[in-house]
Parts: structure tokens; sequence; C-alpha cells
């Protein structure tokens, strides 16, 4: 019974945690947020397995966290205002080459955000080029490039 | 901040009324977060300076230290100064420490430091017995402890003639 409540108890505690920290947090945006999740997770083992070491009390956490991931998965199918909840939603934060600056505070991300993600993904030089840049609700940005002339 | 502004021209699952208030909820969230992190370090979720207290008034008589809030599997020590002797069966001196029978249900006893001379069974719980050698300074006990039950924990530690009462929080 434990095995089930704890491994419940911290995927609640970090789905929440992770949503209140917002869409930036943690986006592997550099080798120290890799190495900062990796932390994390080594810290969160410790607690959920605890001194049982047992194949059954791991099996029972597995089923655990993959079952409530596929419950979740299925209300989110039906329901777009829990998916929203759980999920995010994206955010439009530059539109014609020009950021949205308002938006961009709020969520913690800046021009060198948006041009470093038009140089990786488009090969995009400066900001003018850029139709959309959205904040997706993986905490990526993805870029729309404007159409050429 | 002000109000942001609304744009409707890509095909996106955008909601700007879901983000704002979202973005409201973190920070009030990231606060809350920041609380827990001062309670944590002043010793409110754990061991911490807050977290230590004593029981037994004054500096002479028995007194027992320990920590207020602690957390399950997690070694923790009482610790337990008495001066006050009492003569045993052989004509020597002993100290008894008396743990309650619902302190014991509550933790798990790893260790006791100086080893007791003997544990015998007593109306309210187990009877911890240490030998006194005739000079030698008071007692002082550690029993090294790991907290088995959740929430609120404790009872009345006897020590020779007295009572003391002990209560503790144990966190997940």
């Amino acid at each position: 019974m434990d095995s089930v409540i704890q491994a419940l108890a911290v995927y609640g505690f970090l789905l929440v945690l992770f949503r209140l920290a917002g869409k930036r947090s943690l986006a592997q945006i550099t080798t120290f947020d890799f190495v900062l999740l990796l932390i994390i997770s080594e810290s969160i083992q410790n607690a959920l397995v605890g001194q049982d070491y047992s194949l059954t009390h791991a099996a029972l956490l597995v089923m655990t966290l993959v079952g409530v991931d596929i419950g979740l998965s299925l209300l989110k199918q039906r329901s777009p205002r829990i998916e929203r909840l759980l999920d995010d939603v994206p955010l439009i934060i530059l539109e014609n080459g020009k950021p949205l600056k308002d938006r961009m505070n709020k969520a913690r991300v800046d021009e060198e955000d948006i041009l470093s993600a038009a140089r990786e993904l488009q090969g995009l030089e400066r900001l003018d080029q850029i139709k959309y840049a959205v904040l997706e609700r993986s905490g990526g940005i993805t870029i729309i490039p404007k159409q050429q002339k | 901040m002000g109000q942001v502004k609304d744009v409707r021209d890509l095909e996106s699952e955008e909601n700007l009324a879901f983000q704002e208030r979202q973005w409201v909820v973190q920070r009030v969230a990231w606060v809350v977060v920041l609380a827990l992190l001062v309670a944590g370090l002043l010793g409110l979720l754990g061991p911490g300076p807050l977290s230590q207290v004593r029981a037994g008034d004054t500096p002479l008589g028995p007194a027992l230290e320990f920590d207020r809030f602690l957390r399950r599997d997690s070694p923790t020590a009482l610790t337990v100064r008495s001066a006050q002797a009492f003569p045993g069966e052989d004509g020597s001196s002993e100290h008894r420490v008396t743990l309650p029978r619902e302190y014991l249900q509550a933790f798990e006893v790893r260790q006791v430091t100086p080893e007791p001379d003997r544990v015998e069974q007593a109306p309210e719980g187990m009877r911890y017995v240490f030998k006194k050698a005739p000079d030698a300074p008071p007692l002082e006990a550690r029993f090294h402890l790991e907290p088995q039950r959740l929430g609120r924990v404790g009872g009345r530690v006897g020590l020779g003639e007295e009572r003391l009462d002990v209560w503790q929080w144990v966190y997940p």
C-alpha cells in the first residue's frame, strides 16, 4: 500500500512543483539545467525507494507512475480544460519581427533566447526575419520565419 | 506588470486569460515555496535551530533534549541528563530512564550510549538502568532513535521519580 501512496504523492508533488515553476524552468536550456534534472531525479529516487529494495516495491512504483500518466492522458483527451491545467498553453512571444515585451517578461524569455532558437531551428540572423516566435508548452521556442520575397 | 495584449493570427491553442491566471498562481506559489524553504532552514520541517527543545526546568535537575520536528526513517537522538541516582538491588546506585510504551511504538531504538546495564519491563514501558559508579558525573545518555510513525508522537519519559512530557512531530 505504501508503495502506491508514495508514488502517487511523488507524482503529484513533482507535477504541481514543475507547473508552478513555469514553462522556462528546467527546459534543458543549458548543461546546468540538465545536471539539475539529474540531481532532482536522484533525490526523489531515494525518497521513493527508501529502505525497500524489493522487486515488488519497484514494480508497484513504476506501475503507479505509468498508470497515473495513462489515466491523466485519458482525462486530458476528454477535457481541454484539464489539458490546459496539466500541460500549460503555448504563448506567442514575437509577432512580425516585434518582440511582445510584456509577455516575454512574464514568461522570463529574452530576445537572445528567441534569436538562439531562430539560429538553431531556421538559420535566421535577425528578429525581423521572424514572423512568429512561440513559447511552447514544453518550454522550448519554435520559430515561424517570414516568407522570402 | 500590465495586462498583456492579445494576438489572434497564428493558429495555436494560446489562451491568454488562462495564461494570465497561471502567472498569478505561479508568483503566489513562488512565495509559498520561499516560505517553506525558510521554514526548512529554521528547522520547522525537520532538525534545525527552532526544532531543538529541552524538557525539564532546572539546569541541575533531570532534563531531556530532543528535536521537535523529525522525518520518518531519519535518525534522531533523545538526550537524557540526570544527576538523580537510586539505590540498586546490590547496594550500588543507578540511574533509571523509562520510555513509555506509546513512545516505543512510534520509534525504533537503534542504540543507546552509554549502553545500559540492563533493560527491564516496567508498567509504563521499558526501563533502562545505568549503573552509577561512586564520584561519577551525572548521567548523560543518548537514545539513537528512528521515527516509524507519522504525525504527533510522544509520551511521558520517566527519569527516576520525575516524569517529563515529550511530544514530537514526524513528517513523511
